[in-house]
């Protein structure tokens, strides 16, 4: 590999590995969206009933810019973060050339790139590149050009235009072709930009055609039109005549291979002339420089008369720092003096005025080679030794620059978490005395283990007396029901006789007498394991209930006095739950109760099937046996005395489980009785029950006992700091 | 008839106690001994088919003890009655199983009270012989008082308890259970037993409870291999929660009635596949033949060992009043059956079902 190379691989590689930070620093950014949002959503569901004068609408109010603050920061930031990215990501040194018109750009990158004037077209004076080329040294030999569509182009195209003029941007082309512009200006340059808008709109038929929103692939030598501002003509003066359709296209990449072959990861990019009274340039230079471009040269080339540093070069050279990605602008413009062919005074004229000019702060290289081997050494290497230098500090800079930015933010995220945290216990919480609380808590849980005591009594009575299930039995006759309809359906082959005929098959098949008895076997088991698991409905029946007095218990007006809501049996606990979890102070074992009783599931596959599973294992023991004759003298009456044979089986199965589940099922509210049991041990016999309550009633307080209307704003204030902490968390 | 009991004791002599327990044993001048035999429970539970297994079961194996032992019992019917509604009752039943379909319930009732009048023999010359009576109640009449004072059952030496093996396993179901005991008429036979008990409480008697349709429970002999052994099962439902009754009325008794569990099949070939009930909440099952190869033909397994232990207990009976050195012919017929119950225990199936409650 030559040095050359050597040195991009360097400097790419040590960017690579910048990478991961970078994109940690956007995932810390969209991190914080949700909570955010979460908090503000809290906040606001607090502030929506309050009173305007209530001092605790301030503090939501407050909440609320703020965060709307910090998010339009975080997103800010992100973008930011994303076109960065670009630059990270990207498998090329990116190297800019700019200049004011007629410098020389274009034939600099000729000699590097080794395309010609057709596809990087130069001219004596004139500006003739039109739009920003991307040059990419590829095996490939054509061109993608990307073109606008209808929105894009009146974005890109026609908004500058519009914007500089003070005129409305029209909705679409139509309402641009038939718009009626101004006949003139007043101000020398607004009237250029009118003239220039009314060019385009009479060229409108020239270029709409080609606004086809999509990337389009074109021979090298068929390029020029799209990219130029002008075309050969040798009927027309000065041998050219405008062309129009630049105006449809977006960008170009021109893919060839260049001269010198030790250049692979390398990009050239053509920058439209600057100095020019176009509005839309800026933009696009902007565009191009934030992501695209690693270094720009700023081409400069005396000639005859233009030796100085004009306004033209200034206004240049400003457009270009505007847009430096670093903090240096010499980091990132190096100047070139292309003197190939000049008088050496001319050139040396010049470069004394670019230093006087610019105060010596800029690198300027010079050369006088013409041809690419002369002109790589002289411009090439120079830059990616300056890159070499530069690049890896410029990267850390932005790199830097993103992490202190977002180091700021999190920064007065937390402090405003800080303030709001207690700003919002202030202001939120009742002023009822602790002995109040601990009274009306005491109170609550001996209310409340008087109703569990009765409704642990009744679960022992009924565990004991070892009833048959409720709706059991009936729920079984349809069980059984639904397995003969399975027979009789044949197996679900439509019918018996369809199943026989199946099965006579088969049994011609190589599959053989004991593979078919196996296979059915397997299927009717399946079937049947399948059909008794809807007896689940009936043990979640009794959870449910027992779940319902638990809500009703807690519910009654001297314990949480409805404090829990919800649609279902369910909710009302999971709301519970949410109280808790929501609460400043650890509220451990009652949380581990209300979990209990809410995830109090009899599951029929791992609870009671296994019991019940004595008659499936003799069914595989009678299958495995075999030990039977089928009669028939042919396949039919033998596949009709499989049939009974396997429902005869199937049968016998059936009722064998249901007879042990009638019995097993006993065991429903003994289970419920025993998890009930653990239950109450848990939120009222257990040593720290009696706290623990007491601080539930100390967070809750004024929801569970309203002094005049019932609210949940403490409710609401909890679960806001606990987002608030969770956000606070973040932030660290 | 009650002039065989009452004045008996005093013949064979010295009991300690007042009111010595006495032997039922017949005096030996009595030209022909007759001993009876009741079978009682409600209709349709297999009191007939108990029967008409337990003679032709017996009379199979004790064809075996001719081949074995070269002594030969001979049991048979003694009139032409007992042996044509014995040969009824085996055809109807082979019959149903060449069918293959059967549900319990199908064969015929019986509607009056019917005499098996049978002999057993030692078949030597001049052998000692003992008639049995085998009294077959007819389950229609137990709620009938007047009836039950026709059978006269003050008499009966033996009782013999059928109930229904699979009723009892396959009652799980509340609502079939709450009518379980109603179905197996549990306060009538503790009834029966209790006035039996009492009028024989000064001799020794003896009660075997059988269940029958047994075949589903029990392991051995393989019907099929999908059946699995829950004889432990049948053993706690019949001894400890429905025939515990039965068995109290017994012990509480001053008789000396011994008390046999005897689960048998009397069909043998076949198994329950599904348990169905009538309308009236009546098990009736479906059965299924069994499919193996040789085993789809009648096969009673136990009934003759009902008969085997009432042969025992007689033998008990007998070496307990008489000196048998002296009574020859008795004892070569007590020999006899102690072949036979040599020859059945040295068979390759054997029954090993039978359980002493008291
Ligand atoms: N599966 C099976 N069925 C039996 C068994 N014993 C009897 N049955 C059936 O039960 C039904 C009733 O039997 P019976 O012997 O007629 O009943 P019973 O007790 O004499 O009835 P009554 O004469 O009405 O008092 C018949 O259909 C028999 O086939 C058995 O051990 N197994
Ligand atoms: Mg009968």
């Amino acid at each position: 590999m030559s040095n050359i190379s050597l040195q991009i691989d360097n400097i790419l590689q040590q960017r690579k590995q910048r990478l991961p930070s970078i994109n940690d620093i956007l995932a810390r950014c969209r991190d914080m969206q949700k909570p955010l949002q979460l908090v503000d959503e809290a906040i606001a569901q607090i502030s929506d009933p309050l009173d305007s004068k209530d001092p605790l609408k301030e503090v939501c109010n407050f909440c609320h810019e703020s965060i709307y603050n910090f998010q339009s920061e975080l997103t800010d930031l992100s973008v930011n973060i994303q076109r960065n990215l670009g630059r990270f990501q990207r498998e090329t040194i990116n190297i800019g050339f700019a200049g004011t018109k007629g410098m020389g750009k274009s034939f600099l990158l000729q000699n590097l790139s080794g395309l010609s004037e057709n596809e990087v077209p130069t001219g004596d004076g004139m500006p003739v590149t039109a739009v920003r080329c991307t040059i990419n040294n590829s095996i490939e030999n054509n061109a993608k050009i990307l073109f606008f569509d209808d929105d894009g182009f009146i974005n890109n195209r026609l908004r500058p235009f519009f914007s500089t003029l003070g005129l409305p941007v029209p909705d679409s082309l139509k309402d641009f072709r038939l718009m009626k512009l101004p006949s003139a200006c007043q101000d020398d340059k607004e009237e250029i930009y009118r003239q220039k808008l009314e060019k385009i709109q009479e060229q409108i038929d020239v270029f709409s055609p080609y606004l086809k929103g999509r990337e389009e692939v074109v021979p090298l030598d068929n390029l020029r039109r799209f990219v130029s501002y002008s075309v050969p003509n040798n009927d027309r003066p000065g041998g050219l005549e405008p062309s129009y359709i630049y105006l449809a296209v977006s960008s170009v990449i021109i893919n060839c291979s260049f001269p010198r072959s030790d250049v692979n990861k390398l990009q050239l990019i053509d920058l439209p002339g600057l100095g020019e009274l176009d509005p839309t340039l800026e933009q696009r230079h902007t565009e191009g420089f934030q992501d695209n471009v690693d270094v720009c040269l700023f081409i400069r080339r005396p000639s005859g008369t233009r030796m100085d540093w004009d306004q033209e070069a200034q206004k240049a050279l400003e457009v270009l720092t505007r847009n430096t990605p670093f903090s240096k602008p010499s980091d990132f413009v190096l100047f070139v003096l292309n003197a190939g062919g000049c008088k050496h005074d001319n050139a040396q004229i010049m470069l004394e005025e670019i230093k006087n000019k610019l105060g010596g702060r800029y690198k300027i290289l010079s050369t006088t080679s013409s041809d690419s081997d002369g002109l790589s050494n002289d411009v090439l290497i120079n830059v990616l030794m300056h890159l070499a230098n530069k690049l890896p500090e410029a990267d850390s800079e932005i790199y830097t620059k993103l992490n202190e930015k977002l180091r700021l933010i999190l920064e007065s995220i937390r402090s405003f978490t800080d303030k709001v945290r207690q700003d919002l216990k202030i202001r939120g919480k009742g002023q009822d005395s602790e002995e109040v609380i601990r009274h009306a808590a005491k109170d609550a849980k001996r209310s409340f283990a008087f109703t569990c005591s009765d409704l642990l009594k009744e679960l022992e009575v009924k565990s004991q007396s070892n009833k048959e299930l409720e709706g059991l039995s009936d729920e079984l006759d349809v069980i059984e029901k639904n397995i003969q309809n399975y027979y009789d359906n044949g197996f679900n082959a439509g019918s018996k006789e369809a199943w026989f005929k199946n099965t006579r098959n088969s049994l011609a098949e190589n599959i053989g007498f004991g593979g078919v008895l196996e296979r059915e076997v397997n299927k009717m088991r399946v079937k049947i394991a399948e059909s008794f698991s809807s007896l689940e409905t009936l043990y979640k029946l009794r959870a449910d209930e027992v779940r319902g007095r638990v809500i009703d218990a807690f519910n009654q007006e001297d314990v949480l006095n409805n404090l829990l809501t919800g649609q279902d049996v369910e909710c009302k606990l999971q709301c519970f739950l949410d109280y808790i979890d929501n609460a400043d102070m650890p509220i451990p074992k009652m949380r581990n109760a209300v979990e209990t009783i809410l995830k109090l599931r009899i599951d029929h596959d791992t609870q009671f099937y296994p019991r019940a599973y004595e008659p499936i294992r003799s069914l595989k023991n009678a299958v495995s046996a075999r030990g039977f004759t089928l009669d028939g003298s042919n396949t039919m009456e033998v596949a009709e005395s499989l049939y009974c044979h396997l429902r005869d089986l199937g049968d016998k199965t059936t009722s064998d489980i249901s007879r042990l589940l009638i019995s097993e099922t006993r065991q429903v509210f003994n289970i419920l009785y025993v998890a009930f049991e653990y239950f109450e041990d848990l939120i009222v016999r257990n040593e720290d029950a009696e706290d623990e309550w007491i601080r539930f009633f100390k967070e809750y307080f004024d929801d569970i006992r309203p002094g005049d209307r019932k609210s949940n704003q403490s409710y609401l204030l909890n679960k806001a700091l606990k987002l608030i902490d969770d956000l606070r968390e973040l932030t660290l | 008839m009650a002039g065989f009991f009452g004045s008996l004791f005093n013949v064979f002599g010295s009991k300690k106690s007042t009111k010595p327990i006495d032997s039922p044993i017949k005096k030996l001048s009595d030209k022909n001994p007759k001993y009876h035999i009741g079978l009682f429970g409600p209709s349709r539970i297999g009191k007939t088919t108990l029967i008409a297994s337990i003679v032709e079961e017996f009379k199979l194996l004790s064809d075996g003890l001719y081949n074995e032992a070269s002594a030969y019992l001979k049991f048979s019917a003694m009139d032409q009655a007992t042996s044509e509604r014995i040969a009824d009752r085996i055809n109807a039943l082979k019959s149903g199983i060449e069918r293959r379909s059967f549900k319990t319930g199908t064969l015929e009732g019986t509607s009056s009270h019917e005499i098996f009048n049978m002999r057993l023999e030692d078949a030597k010359s001049s052998s000692f012989k003992l008639d049995f009576i085998f009294h077959d109640f007819p389950g229609g009449w137990i709620n009938d008082p007047s009836k039950m004072e026709e059978l006269g059952f003050n008499n009966w030496d033996i009782f013999i308890l059928p109930t229904d093996g699979a009723a009892l396993m396959e009652s799980v179901r509340e609502k079939h259970l709450e009518s379980l005991r109603k179905n197996l008429a549990i306060h009538q036979v503790e009834d029966i037993i209790r006035d039996w008990a009492r009028q024989r409480e000064n001799l020794r008697g003896l009660c075997v409870i059988a269940p029958v349709k047994c075949e589903t429970y029990y392991s051995k002999p393989a019907i099929s291999p999908v059946l699995t052994d829950r004889s432990s099962d049948l053993y706690k439902k019949v001894v400890n929660e429905y025939y515990n009754g039965v068995l109290d009325v017994i012990k509480e008794s001053k008789s000396q009635i011994d008390c046999l569990f005897l689960p048998v099949n009397t069909i043998g070939c076949c198994y329950l596949k599904k348990p169905t009930w009538d309308e009236k909440g009546m098990m009736t099952g479906e059965y299924s033949i069994s499919p193996e190869p040789g085993k789809d033909k009648w096969t009673p397994f136990g009934p003759a060992h009902i008969m085997l232990e009432i042969c025992k207990f007689m033998s008990g009976e007998y070496q307990k009043s008489y000196n048998l050195d002296a009574y020859p012919r008795i004892k070569s017929f007590i020999n006899s059956i102690k072949l036979f119950e040599n020859v059945l225990n040295h068979r390759p199936d054997k029954f090993d079902r039978l359980r002493k409650l008291k």
